[in-house]
């Protein structure tokens, strides 16, 4: 291992993001699995490590709010969340978006209430899909450092001009020490120089008014087509911040990633921490002979629709693992990946629908065995299958336990 | 700026400068409207207002605002923490 990597948790290497960014102001709201950023950066304010600004807000709500305001005077801001404190700012990160004020929010994924639980799934982010937030999702804990301040970049960009949300798993990332190599603060600087705004300065002696009511439908029609272009700007700006980045760091980070996707007859697509599962499982199932690749998605908003087809066009067979699940639909990036491939000739014969890892739920080796089985099945088939709910026998009888003793403990018998 | 409190006695001791000015589109005689008016002759121009949902909602309608201080729209119930915002960050 390089001798300038640390052992570090993906918490501490978000912290670290913010710090190495310079950020001027933290509002901040605790919430597990996030609550060690916020505790970190609190004590590297507290001990001059971090020139910021650090105040606790009563509610996510009021924190999602001083942030957008704070961004809008000009200043860098961070802060963080998770889950249900994602939701309670719910309708402030549509009206942060509508700001256009550049700032970046990290959320660490958590399964979202009820029932109520701690580990992790993608129906909190997911949620916030069409807030106008640019939305990065990061596999490990090195890319949660190295994404932030490509966030940073990407929102600051005067095409871009939107905050943006980097997302890690509470639980496989948040509390799990990865080795980091922490990027040199003067090269950071060179990445990321002083947030200088020539279109915000929100201040009392020179009046502006922002979020002021529009009347009439195309006045405010106009604005939501300016926050959707400008999201669109992300992509190119993320790769210019992402030739940027390896030519400073040697890192490169892409849209999407994928993995052994060279002669791959079908691909499975993922995103987050449990990608890292499906490359070992990629592994595991080309020791078998299976020809097959894994698409990794980087970047969800703005929708990567161009690198998704290039990836995937020609494929046999696609199935999507979404951890997440919209009830009464299915999987959420399912939907989005079919809906980009439609028009497309070359388009995979079959997709596939996989739900899974719900609350954090393990995905095992046979589980993904058959995935694969599965989704190759279906390619030669020409029909797709889903969405189907993973759960292992295992599972149902340990669930059937629990039920046995619910039972028994209500009836005493 | 140092900010002084004043008491007036009578309605002569009011400032005659104006910070909101008419053609909003608040309905004609607006209580809100008039204390806004009266509360800006005291905090003058250099202010940011943050204002909650409600009927002040309309005051700023782009293109256009009434007022000669700066002016920040939030949604209901985050209006202090809309002007905590830019108080903590203009002090940062």
């Amino acid at each position: 291992m390089d001798q300038k990597k640390q052992m570090m948790t993906g918490n501490l290497a978000a912290a670290w993001g913010a710090r190495l960014a310079e950020v001027d102001y933290v509002p901040a709201f605790p919430i597990t699995p996030q609550t060690e950023i916020v505790e970190t950066l609190s004590q590297w304010c507290g001990n001059g490590a971090l020139n910021a600004r650090f105040v606790t807000l009563d509610s996510e709500h009021s924190m999602m709010t001083a942030a957008g305001a704070a961004a809008a005077t000009g200043a860098r801001v961070f802060t963080a969340t998770s889950s249900q404190g994602l939701l309670q700012a719910f309708e402030v990160l549509y009206t942060v978006a509508g700001w256009r004020v550049p700032f970046v929010l990290v959320n660490v994924s958590r399964a979202l209430a009820s029932p109520i639980t701690l580990e992790p799934d993608h129906n909190d982010v997911l949620a916030a899909r069409d807030s106008g937030f640019v939305q990065i999702h990061a596999e490990t804990c090195q890319e949660v450092v190295d994404s932030i301040l490509m966030a940073y970049r990407i929102a600051e960009d005067q095409l871009v001009c939107l905050p943006v949300v980097v997302n890690l798993d509470g639980f496989y990332l948040s509390f799990t020490r990865e080795p980091v190599l922490v990027p040199d603060p003067e090269q950071a600087k060179l990445f990321l120089p002083a947030f200088r705004p020539a279109h915000l300065g929100f201040k009392a002696s020179a009046p502006h008014a922002l979020g002021t009511a529009v009347l009439g439908g195309s006045t405010y029609s106009y604005f939501r087509h300016q926050i959707h272009l400008a999201s669109m700007n992300a992509l190119d700006v993320h790769q210019e911040a992402s030739a940027e980045f390896e030519r400073l760091f040697g890192r490169r980070y892409d849209v999407v990633e994928g993995y052994r996707l060279e002669d791959a007859e079908d691909v499975l697509i993922m995103a987050n921490a449990f990608a890292s599962k499906g490359k070992a499982a990629v592994d595991a199932a080309r020791e078998e002979g299976r020809r097959v690749g894994l698409l990794r998605l980087r970047m969800i908003r703005p929708w990567p629709a161009d690198a998704i087809r290039r990836a995937l066009l020609g494929r046999r067979a696609v199935a999507v693992l979404d951890q997440n699940l919209s009830p009464g639909q299915g999987g959420i990036l399912f939907q989005e990946i079919a809906a980009c491939l439609y028009h497309e000739a070359l388009r995979p014969r079959a997709l596939c629908s996989f739900i899974g890892g719900l609350g954090g739920k393990n995905i095992s080796e046979g589980e993904f065995r058959a995935i694969f089985e599965q989704t190759a099945e279906a390619g030669v088939r020409g029909t797709g299958v889903g969405p189907v709910l993973l759960y292992t026998e295992a599972e149902h009888r340990e669930m059937e336990q629990l039920q046995f003793l619910a039972h028994d403990l209500k009836t005493g018998r | 700026m140092a900010w002084e409190p004043h008491i007036f006695k009578d309605l002569h001791q009011i400032p005659r400068e104006e910070h909101v000015f008419p053609g909003t589109p608040l309905c004609a005689g607006c209580g809100g409207l008039e204390s806004l008016r009266l509360a800006s002759k005291v905090l003058g121009s250099s202010v940011v207002y943050v204002n909650a949902a409600g009927c002040f909602t309309n005051l700023a309608s782009f293109p256009f605002t009434p007022l000669d201080a700066s002016w920040l729209y939030t949604t209901m119930g985050s209006a202090p923490a809309g002007a905590q915002g830019v108080r903590d960050a203009l002090m940062c």
